[in-house]
């Protein structure tokens, strides 16, 4: 069953009404949004089972902390995915001695790259930075996206781009100050 | 290299996620501590925040809900205090809902954690995979270079610039902070820190706490050493009349105590955590007998707050 869809808008609207402690409300937004979080923090722990333990942590994140949420910092879905990928991320580096069955599974997740949307789908956040991402060399481009989509650290990036880690380095710097260059923002 | 430059990489890698566990901490303790850098950490986070539209939706198993609700009802315990793993790996979770990564798995069964012993003896195996990871990370790179293919159907894209490619490594503030540690006693992420401080600009001292095990480790940062002297780790709680002693901070850089062990999760959470430079060995009556020199309290750094104000 599908979740609901709900405009930014309207969970902002849930949200406040979840910082009152509203659990109706919780409920719709724990519906709108459950399979988006899901989806991201799976690609980063490629495991159902800590995967569900950082959905609950994740909600009830949102839960407490639904009156930090500003809608003048972020989107809702923004705020949360961050939460939710803060959460994997720790938990994922904690495992970092990933063993080769973790490592040939992680490549081949990587393999299954989020497809792009149909153009009117995009807002115009993400067609800016897909643009400024464009901009960057074919290779850097993919190693963000690598990090940010499979939440691989410097040194599996190293590995698989067969890099010394103070290249991959020097390649997150440059593209990470070029893409705020190109931003503007 | 540029300060701002650094920190506003720093921030960057944080949010993608490329940092180890211990600068991930560090970094957390970071954004606890300094509001301009949480600043920098928010923007990164609405920036990149936007490529979670391309991620596919996958329904969670929908046990999950039930689990929300059981701890949201039990109070507000912390997150860390999630069931373990064998409780979630219930086969609620039904087979349309198993992650499409799971059926990828590898033929080979997965092998427990080793101990470290064993890697040395089975390095001729390990490269042997590797061969045979080389061969597959061909076809991910053929994939995601379908990917960018994909991409250059969106965006417009430009001429790459060869004069990109990297140089020798320069000093870098992830560098700097990676100084400071000279052994790593935990693979564990902290869950919460209290960075210990005077005034915003000089930390002095980086706790972190471990809320499962009841441990914390106590990172020395700024604080000098005095000569004939010991800094005292207090915990400061309106549960208790006077401060309680954490016990005296070790010369090394990292000093990890199990001395939380008999406090509960909500007095730790609520607590003020103060350094007090004592005789040497430490306080000779029990309570703080030298000078306050830093304190702080303690933050829960997973997920970062959305809530301070931009600069």
């Amino acid at each position: 069953m599908p979740g609901e869809l709900l405009t930014p808008g309207e969970l902002v609207v849930l949200l406040a009404a979840v910082a009152k402690g509203e659990e109706a409300a919780f409920d719709r937004v724990y519906t709108a949004t459950r399979a988006k979080l899901y989806g991201v923090v799976l690609r980063i722990l490629r495991r159902a089972d800590l995967a569900d333990e950082v959905m609950q942590d994740t909600y009830l994140r949102v839960w407490r902390s639904a009156g930090e949420f500003d809608p003048s910092l972020a989107t809702p879905i923004t705020w949360m995915v961050a939460i939710a990928r803060n959460r994997a991320l720790d938990v994922v580096r904690k495992k970092r001695e990933a063993s080769i069955e973790e490592e040939t599974q992680a490549m081949e997740a990587a393999s299954d790259e989020p497809s792009p949307l149909a153009r009117h789908e995009m807002t115009d956040e993400l067609r800016r930075l897909l643009a400024c991402l464009g901009d960057l060399e074919e290779e850097r481009r993919r190693l963000v996206l690598l990090a940010y989509y499979s939440g691989w650290s410097r040194e599996q990036l190293a590995a698989k781009f067969e890099t010394p880690v103070n290249t991959v380095k020097t390649w997150l710097r440059r593209s990470l100050l070029q893409i705020r260059e190109c931003l503007g923002s | 290299m540029n300060d701002n430059a650094d920190k506003e990489v720093l921030a960057a890698e944080y949010v993608l996620g490329t940092l180890d566990s211990e600068e991930r901490a560090q970094a957390q303790g970071r954004i606890a501590a300094d509001p301009g850098f949480a600043a920098l950490v928010r923007n990164w986070e609405r920036r990149l925040g936007e490529l979670n539209v391309l991620v596919a939706p996958v329904e969670p198993p929908p046990a999950i809900l039930a689990t929300i609700k059981k701890r949201m009802a039990s109070g507000f315990e912390p997150a860390v205090d999630a069931p373990p793993p064998e409780v979630a790996l219930t086969p609620a979770a039904p087979a349309e809902a198993a992650p499409a990564v799971a059926a990828e798995a590898p033929p080979e069964p997965p092998k427990p954690s080793e101990p470290p012993t064993s890697v040395v003896v089975e390095r001729s195996v390990d490269i042997i995979d590797m061969t045979r990871r080389l061969r597959r990370w061909r076809g991910v790179v053929a994939a995601t270079g379908a990917l960018a293919a994909a991409f250059a159907g969106l965006v417009v894209m430009r001429e790459f610039r060869p004069d990109l490619m990297p140089e020798p490594l320069k000093p870098q503030v992830v560098e700097k902070i990676v100084e400071v540690i000279k052994e790593i006693p935990s693979p564990r992420p902290a869950q919460y820190v209290a960075v210990l401080q005077r005034d915003a600009a000089s930390p002095a001292f980086l706790l972190t706490f471990d809320l499962d095990r009841r441990t914390m480790t106590v990172r020395t940062v700024g604080a000098e050493r005095q000569a004939g002297k010991s800094y005292e780790l207090w915990l400061v709680s309106n549960q208790f009349a006077s401060p309680r002693s954490l016990g005296v901070v070790g010369n090394e850089e990292f000093t990890q105590r199990p001395q939380l062990a008999s406090y509960d999760a909500v007095t730790i959470n609520n607590a003020t955590y103060a350094v007090s430079l004592e005789p040497e060995g430490g306080s000779p009556t029990g309570a703080p007998t030298g000078p306050v020199l830093y304190s702080g309290k303690l933050v829960q750094t997973t997920p970062p707050s959305f809530g301070s104000p931009s600069p």
